[in-house]
């Protein structure tokens, strides 16, 4: 033992006569495990507060009774015996007489063999206990959909409850009763089925005994269908991926896989269509596209005389060029591959996962895939995919099927990556890292040292920056935009804050890579450079505007940062709609322009697409088509699948559906065509084509202007001279 | 000890023999008449293996059956639990469980000496091991009876007598049976 006595904050004590240090407050459990002495217990875990009630921990302090270990703070001098007779003797019994009680084997020991009780009762050499066995019993509850309890295996180690109260704050479960008769209980003892539970499952994961346990959910939708076949959880685990899960966990959540079988040319999930499951194909090839025209929606107009015929028209973005617009050489879609932008066609073979975005955060599917052969796949709902993500084999798999298939074009597909060489990319397949984010996860801050580069490959990704009074949102990203590099650029740390907005993927290049990039491919880096500086100004430019109007208008209105706004002057206004009207005629029958708005001074401000300070519109894009321009302005790339999430999302209403009638495959006569109507989503293109807009030109009273809100607004509060 | 129960409280109705008494409770364990001398203080009672804890005393005379007082007090302790630990929830019924069938008698040499054995293992347990004094304090009755009434509860057990003709009539199997086990 050491003579030194410890210094202020710590606390020596001996465990079995080997002398300890530790902080003051530590438990002698903590203590215990931290010098590597195992110390038995069933009611302790690390993520809830003790509370000792279990007495397995029991060890000896050398007071009058044994202490429970898990609650026993350390003190100076405690002479700690986790291993004597006594000790173990008491141990033994109180396991005994829990044993004496116990269903055994009960459901947990039957499914998986791995009840902590029975467990610990057989490390102990507890065969066939002495006691008399329960006579009374106190019951079980099936009534939950979701999970059964069975009230004599439980120990009352109270694990569920705290799981439910402090773990998840539902506060849902607790104690009733008192003494022999004590069990858990739901709301004020009510069937679990009917008290206030939701189901999350944290008191079943809680439960180390059988008294908790997954019902297995089964006849959800997914296990019908098309293909739709039953299987064991063996068959599965003979699949090389599936093997290291759980197979009780596969055999409870049937209802949550299924192995389907699609004959050649069948359709296994359409673009656009909203769906909640993944798919792993183990048989055949399937062919993934993308059948919505590569195009955008133009309004064109034909003479320029008094009565002007206008077209709306879908043209690629070779005809017509816009500002700012995205020249990425492909297209990212929900799958282990990025399709390319003039031919968006690629293929599906055994061993790949696809529509990981759609079961992880229920966005529409980003493309459609057919059967080429005959296709044997496994769909997937998020608990399983969850799990499967988990596993190592399956994660190893999917992680090298990333990086040999879509890492080269997902790096390439950023413009200024294109001239790394082969080598280097070989080199990157090697070094990167795939990590995962759950929603809400903080991924970078603001102020901290920059260490690394980021590509998104699953997910939306929140950039912010905190500014006095609130936060900026700077940009959503997702698949195939990246950061970290401003910071590993400039000064070296993090110039915002950037969150995962949901279930997030990241392709972590590390800071040594990132400048041994660099500094090999001087395009590369001045590529990087440039865009960073460019990302830089605007949103300095962004914040000064934060700055200079009064806060609380910028915030409710999201005026400022409009480009263009379409305002009515309210005194002249007789609204006769003229103005609706002439959008809808300019944009064929689709208005993009609604007389209704906020109101400021006399001025309506028509509801038209403000570029907000926070672009919900871009949430979920699930193929990445939505975006801002570095002016702010938000433009629709050319493969928008029409799926209308944006649409949706847009709080004003500004985005708005147009039909058209295309041509395309028919399904039911694969190699034939057919007319079928295909969306688009369309914002305010400010009739560009036109000399002025629809809108104001058709107003007959002189109410409606296209205004610069900074300058209009600046006049308005009265910081300028009257016009 | 004596002052107290022949002087102060004017000693046994109807003129019966002191059997034992408990100086504090059941809970202080019984002692035997012959140590009716002791003396009411803290060293005295302690030297003797009980205690001066409540002061609330029981007396017993000659025809009560001393197992049947232990079995009594585990039940009341058990009834009291408040069930928040395993050797006080658990112990106390499985303790009240194996006194009852002692009073059902039956058993053999090996059995009894097994439950014996067994019955010191949950003792020890419950003493040393639950969170508060109740659960600490439920094997003090038996175990004083055991100490000082052996015989009593050998007769219960190996011959099916209960010598002071309470365990074993209609009567009391009926109660019995009526008392074992959880209450509803």
């Amino acid at each position: 033992m050491s003579t030194a006595s410890a210094p202020p904050g710590m606390v020596d004590i001996t465990i079995d006569g080997k002398a300890v240090r530790a902080p003051a407050g530590t438990t002698v459990f903590d203590a215990a495990r931290m010098n590597g002495v195992a110390i038995p217990t069933l009611c302790h875990l690390q993520n809830q507060t003790p509370v000792g009630v279990c007495r397995l921990c029991l060890v000896d302090t050398g007071a009058r009774v044994l202490a429970a270990a898990c609650v026993r703070p350390v003190e100076p001098g405690m002479k700690v015996v986790t291993n004597s007779e006594k000790v173990l003797g008491a141990r033994k019994t109180v396991l005994e007489m829990l044993m004496a009680d116990h269903p055994s084997p009960c459901a947990r020991q039957q499914h998986s063999g791995d009840c902590e009780l029975e467990t610990h009762a057989k490390a102990a050499g507890i065969k066939q206990p002495r006691f008399a066995k329960r006579t009374i019993s106190r019951g079980k509850d099936e009534s939950s959909l979701a999970i059964a309890v069975d009230h004599d295996a439980c120990i009352l180690c109270d694990r569920c409850i705290r799981g439910c109260d402090e773990v998840k704050t539902n506060f849902v479960m607790g104690r009733m009763g008192k003494g022999y008769s004590t069990g858990i209980a739901f709301d004020l003892n009510a069937p679990m089925g009917d008290s206030t539970c939701i189901s999350c499952g944290e008191c079943m994961v809680s439960c180390p005994t059988g008294a908790l346990t997954n019902k297995g959910v089964v006849g959800t939708e997914i296990t019908t269908g098309p293909g739709a076949q039953g299987f064991e959880a063996e068959e599965l685990l003979r699949i090389p991926v599936f093997k290291g899960v759980s197979g009780t966990f596969l055999e409870m959540n049937r209802g949550a896989i299924v192995k389907r079988t699609f004959r050649k040319g069948e359709i296994l999930c359409k673009e656009g269509e909203f769906g909640s499951t993944a798919f792993f194909i183990t048989e055949g090839t399937a062919q993934v596209s993308i059948s919505t025209p590569i195009a955008h929606v133009k309004t064109q107009g034909g003479s320029q005389g008094f009565f002007k015929r206008l077209t709306s028209t879908l043209v690629g973005r070779d005809e017509d060029k816009r500002d700012e617009e995205a020249r990425d050489r492909t297209i990212p879609i929900d799958g282990s591959v990025d399709l390319n932008y003039g031919n968006p066609v690629a293929e599906f073979g055994p061993g790949d996962l696809f529509g990981e975005m759609t079961c992880m955060n229920f966005y529409p599917r980003s493309a459609t895939v057919r059967a080429t052969t005959d296709v044997v796949a496994y769909e997937m709902l998020r608990n399983v995919l969850d799990i499967m993500m988990k596993n190592k084999t399956f994660r190893a798999q999917i992680d090298q099927s990333y990086k040999q298939r879509a890492l080269e074009n997902h790096l390439r597909g950023v413009p200024m990556f294109s001239d790394l060489a082969p080598d280097f990319i070989e080199h990157l397949k090697g070094s990167i890292e795939l990590q995962r984010f759950a929603p809400g996860q903080l991924i970078t801050q603001q102020g901290d040292p920059a260490d690394s580069f980021y590509l998104v490959r699953i997910g939306f990704v929140k950039v912010s920056e905190n500014y006095p009074g609130g936060e900026l949102v700077l940009a959503y990203l997702s698949r195939g935009d990246y950061f970290g590099e401003i910071g590993l650029l400039g000064g070296g740390l993090r110039t915002a804050t950037c969150t995962a907005l949901d279930h997030v993927e990241l392709v972590r290049i590390s800071g040594d890579d990132f400048r041994q990039m660099v500094e090999r491919f001087p395009s590369v880096r001045k590529g990087l450079e440039a865009v960073a500086a460019e990302r830089y100004a605007s949103n300095q430019k962004r914040m000064q505007m934060v700055h200079s109007v009064p806060i609380d208008q910028f915030l409710s209105q999201g005026l400022m940062e409009a480009q263009s706004l379409l305002i009515l002057d309210l005194e002249n206004c007789t609204r006769c709609d003229a103005c609706v009207n002439a959008c809808a005629d300019a944009h064929e029958g689709v208005t993009r322009l609604v007389r209704d708005g906020l109101r400021f001074d006399q001025y309506l401000v028509a509801t038209s697409c403000r570029q907000c300070r926070d672009p919900l519109c871009m949430v979920g894009c699930p193929v990445g088509s939505i975006r801002r321009r570095n002016s702010l302005e938000v433009i629709i790339e050319d493969w928008c699948i029409g799926c209308g999430l944006c649409a949706r999302n847009c709080p004003y209403g500004n985005i708005n559906l147009h039909p058209f009638e295309v041509m395309a495959e028919d399904p039911e006569r694969p190699g034939r065509k057919k007319a079928v109507i295909q969306q688009k989503a369309t914002s305010c293109d400010l009739c560009t084509h036109l000399q002025e807009p629809s809108c104001v030109y058709a107003c007959p009273h002189d109410a409606a202007h296209r205004v610069d809100p900074k300058v209009f607004f600046a006049e308005m509060l009265g910081q300028g001279s009257a016009k | 000890m004596r002052d107290v129960i022949y002087k102060h409280a004017g000693g046994i109705r109807g003129g019966k023999q002191l059997k034992a008494f408990a100086p504090s409770g059941p809970s202080s364990g019984y002692l035997p008449a012959s140590m009716v001398d002791v003396a009411l203080d803290f060293t005295a009672l302690q030297k003797a293996g009980s205690m001066l804890g409540s002061g609330a005393i029981v007396i017993l005379d000659e025809t009560t059956c001393m197992l049947d007082m232990a079995l009594n007090a585990v039940r009341f302790y058990r009834n009291e639990s408040c069930g928040k630990c395993v050797p006080c929830r658990v112990g106390s019924q499985k303790m009240t469980d194996m006194l009852a069938r002692w009073t059902q008698g039956g058993l053999s040499e090996t059995q009894y000496k097994a439950e014996l054995e067994l019955l010191d293992e949950l003792s020890t347990a419950m003493a040393q091991a639950s969170i508060c004094g109740l659960g600490q304090i439920v094997p003090a009755p038996i175990q004083s009876v055991l100490k000082h009434f052996r015989a009593e509860i050998d007769a219960h057990v190996l011959k099916g007598q209960c010598p002071s003709g309470i365990c074993f009539t209609a009567a009391g199997r009926a109660g019995e049976a009526n008392r074992v086990g959880i209450r509803p």
